[in-house]
């Protein structure tokens, strides 16, 4: 018995699976069951990681794991959509809310050709039991394997083929917490042939005191031929809540894919993104930016997989790093032999503003085609003291002048978010995180 | 309202500026020419108060101030504008952005209240007639992608609207064609005023054919070696600098 006891306070792992099984067993009637099955003996293998995984060198998560987690329960009061992020006028969209990883309802009258459901309900969809856990890796990663052991709520979003939705989708992720608490949240897109959508991921999270959080999030998207889907990914939880975001996704032949991932708040934010081009003629933009104050640690992990010829991709992260806080860029670039006339850019530029904040940045291009482009930079610096001097020989007051290059360096990046209401949004955190001292 | 005595300035351990003495009345429009290495643009930047310059001797009263005690935005704030040789590049903020931010800055330590959008486009729109500037250039990112023409505009419609009372041109006229030239000489010209004085650094004489100096310095091995009328250009142009060069080493 002792030492049973022993291993649940020194062994996250074990505990998680001893988690894992007690919920298992109390499910009834499991449409994922096979999948679970799977998850769990991969998780079984894996292990949580520890920084001596090359994917997980600068980012810690054990220290966080170590506080014997439990799954968050569905709380007692629900914020509605707007009550879970001021200042964002969510009126001109369809908003989804997800409170603790538990799907509220879904609001009636969608447009038509866009089909919204509980993943529960979605099992004998076609498209649904096409591409669902098709796309995570879960046999190498750990916490995507945890994340579908443990799959039970989840949104699935199917757009119709040849419909374009003008409405954004907001998908609300929000974390009340009230204990020491991990939520899965789970999401698959499918936009089907022709269409074109919007969909906005965003996290908040509300609480009392200091307790630990950690949201696990798998998202799933798959863009068919000719189709093409705009998917922001905006960060801004509270200074104790942490996430493993993990987003894949499949395109295939003409599709066009864009994703913004916007970082602002959360202790710990590690976000992984896989693209597979998996087919001719595919466009691609990955935008990043990522603002880290305090003791914050953000991690981004991409990976584009350019398995056919003329394909194209272009990655630009960017980052304000202040205080004590750790940024990670490792983005990896993989041209199949078959992906002749690829066009594959990646850059990474980061400002570090203190003393006390780091930036690890590697990229990695993996070549096996000979007709290619590929190109790839990664910067790490101060300010521009040109600029700098050039403001303020005009007047312009050192500390103005300093915010004026910041906010114009950070919303560089996200001028490609289409839905102006969010972009402006967003440029507005940019604003309030640097403009504090002046 | 410039008072330069006996300035020293180095960079590092290079010594540029050796005692140099200017004097400038208000109105007044002073040329300051020399070689390359003769200390022009140094004394540009000590003026507007580049920090990589360290100052060991002399002082500099600006209005009855000392100019060395204040930082570059308070500089700016009372009456001293530096036009750029090489004016920077800042993507991201926008022309008129800028300028409203600095404007309202100058306006503010005046004690006067900001201009809103509306009196800020209405000044911008007729300041930008001097300088033959469009509509487009004031949206685009300040200097970004600008010609080198499109970039000695915009300094001079930057001092168009903040209507400095000391302008400082540090060889506006390098790169410029005669076109530009002629635009740009036309603005300052406009700009020109009782009170309003002006130093032209130039390494040529070309520049002063549409400006027309009130007084011409040669400077050279950091000091100014000789004074006189805008005639004075004329005979270094034609005689080259080494003329110089023999005179002091005589």
């Amino acid at each position: 018995m002792e030492t049973a006891t022993a291993i649940r306070i020194t062994d996250p792992s074990a505990n998680m699976l001893n988690d894992l099984s007690a919920f298992i067993s109390g499910l009834k009637n499991d449409p994922f069951r096979i999948a679970r099955k799977e998850a769990k003996e991969h998780f079984e293998s894996l292990g949580f990681p520890t920084t001596r995984h090359e994917e997980w060198k600068y980012t810690n998560v054990l220290p966080l794991l170590e506080k014997d987690l439990q799954q968050a329960s569905l709380p007692v009061s629900i914020p509605s959509g707007s009550e879970t992020i001021s200042g964002l006028d969510l009126s001109g969209g369809i908003v989804l809310l997800m409170v603790n990883g538990f799907l509220q309802p879904i609001p009636g009258g969608l447009p038509e050709g866009l089909t919204i459901k509980s993943i529960r309900d979605a099992v004998n969809d076609p498209m649904f039991v096409k591409h669902f856990d098709k796309y995570a890796d879960k046999k190498d990663d750990a916490f995507a394997a945890l994340n579908t052991a443990f799959v039970n709520e989840g949104i699935y979003i199917e757009v119709a083929s040849g419909r374009k939705i003008d409405q954004p989708v907001y998908i609300i992720n929000h974390t009340s917490v009230v204990e020491d608490s991990w939520t899965n949240n789970r999401c698959l897109i499918v936009s089907r042939k022709n269409s074109q959508a919007s969909v906005e991921w965003l996290t908040t999270s509300s609480g009392k005191g200091k307790c630990a959080s950690l949201i696990n999030a798998v998202t799933e998207i798959a863009v068919e031929e000719n189709a093409r889907l705009d998917f922001c990914i905006l960060q801004n939880d509270l200074d104790h809540v942490s996430q493993v975001c993990n987003t894949y996704v499949n395109q295939e032949r003409d599709s066009h894919f864009n994703i913004n991932t916007i970082t602002m708040g959360g202790l710990l934010v590690k976000n992984k993104l896989h693209l597979m081009l998996a087919d001719q003629n595919i466009e691609t933009h990955l935008f990043g930016l990522y603002m880290g104050s305090g003791k914050q640690v953000i991690d981004n992990h991409t990976a584009v997989f350019h398995a056919k010829p003329n394909c194209f991709s272009n990655q630009r992260y960017k980052g304000i790093l202040d205080d004590d806080s750790t940024g990670v860029f490792n983005g990896k670039i993989f041209v199949f032999q078959d992906a002749q006339k690829t066009n594959a850019y990646q850059s990474n530029k980061n400002i570090l503003l203190s003393d006390g904040a780091t930036m690890n940045a590697k990229p990695q291009l993996e070549i096996f085609a000979d007709d290619v482009k590929c190109s790839h930079g990664a910067t790490t610096g101060q300010l521009d003291d040109e600029a700098l001097f050039y403001l303020r020989s005009r007047g312009i007051g050192v500390e103005n002048a300093k915010a004026l290059l910041n906010v114009a360096f950070a919303a560089d990046v996200i001028q490609n978010i289409p839905n102006e209401i969010l972009r402006e949004y967003i440029l507005n955190l940019i604003q309030n995180k640097l403009v504090k001292e002046a | 309202m410039l008072s330069i005595k006996n300035l020293e300035a180095r960079i590092g351990e290079k010594q540029i500026l050796n005692g140099l003495n200017l004097e400038v009345k208000p109105g007044e429009v002073h040329a300051i020419m020399g070689p390359n290495g003769s200390g022009k643009s140094t004394l540009a930047s000590v003026l507007a108060g580049r920090e990589e310059y360290e100052l060991t001797a002399g002082t500099i009263t600006y209005n009855g101030e000392d100019l060395t005690e204040l930082s570059p935005e308070d500089r700016a704030r009372k009456g001293l504008f530096l036009a750029f040789q090489y004016p920077v590049e800042i993507p991201g903020v926008s022309n008129a952005n800028f300028l409203k931010t600095a404007l309202n800055e100058v306006r503010k330590s005046k004690g006067l209240p900001a201009l809103d959008s509306k009196d800020f486009l209405i000044l911008m729109k007729e300041r930008m007639k001097l300088v033959e500037m469009d509509k487009v250039m004031t949206q685009r990112s300040v200097n970004e992608g600008f010609s080198g023409g499109e970039k000695k505009r915009n300094e001079v419609f930057q001092m168009a609207m903040l209507e400095p009372s000391l302008c400082i041109m540090d060889e506006t006229d390098s790169g410029l064609d005669i076109d530009a030239l002629r635009i740009v000489a036309n603005g300052v010209n406009a700009l020109r005023n009782k009170e309003r004085s002006f130093i032209v650094i130039t390494h040529y004489q070309r520049l002063l054919d549409y400006i027309i100096p009130d007084v011409v310095h040669v400077l050279y091995k950091g000091k100014i070696v000789k004074s006189g009328p805008k005639e004075l250009a004329l005979e270094l142009e034609e005689k080259g600098y080494d003329w110089v060069k023999d005179l002091v080493e005589a």
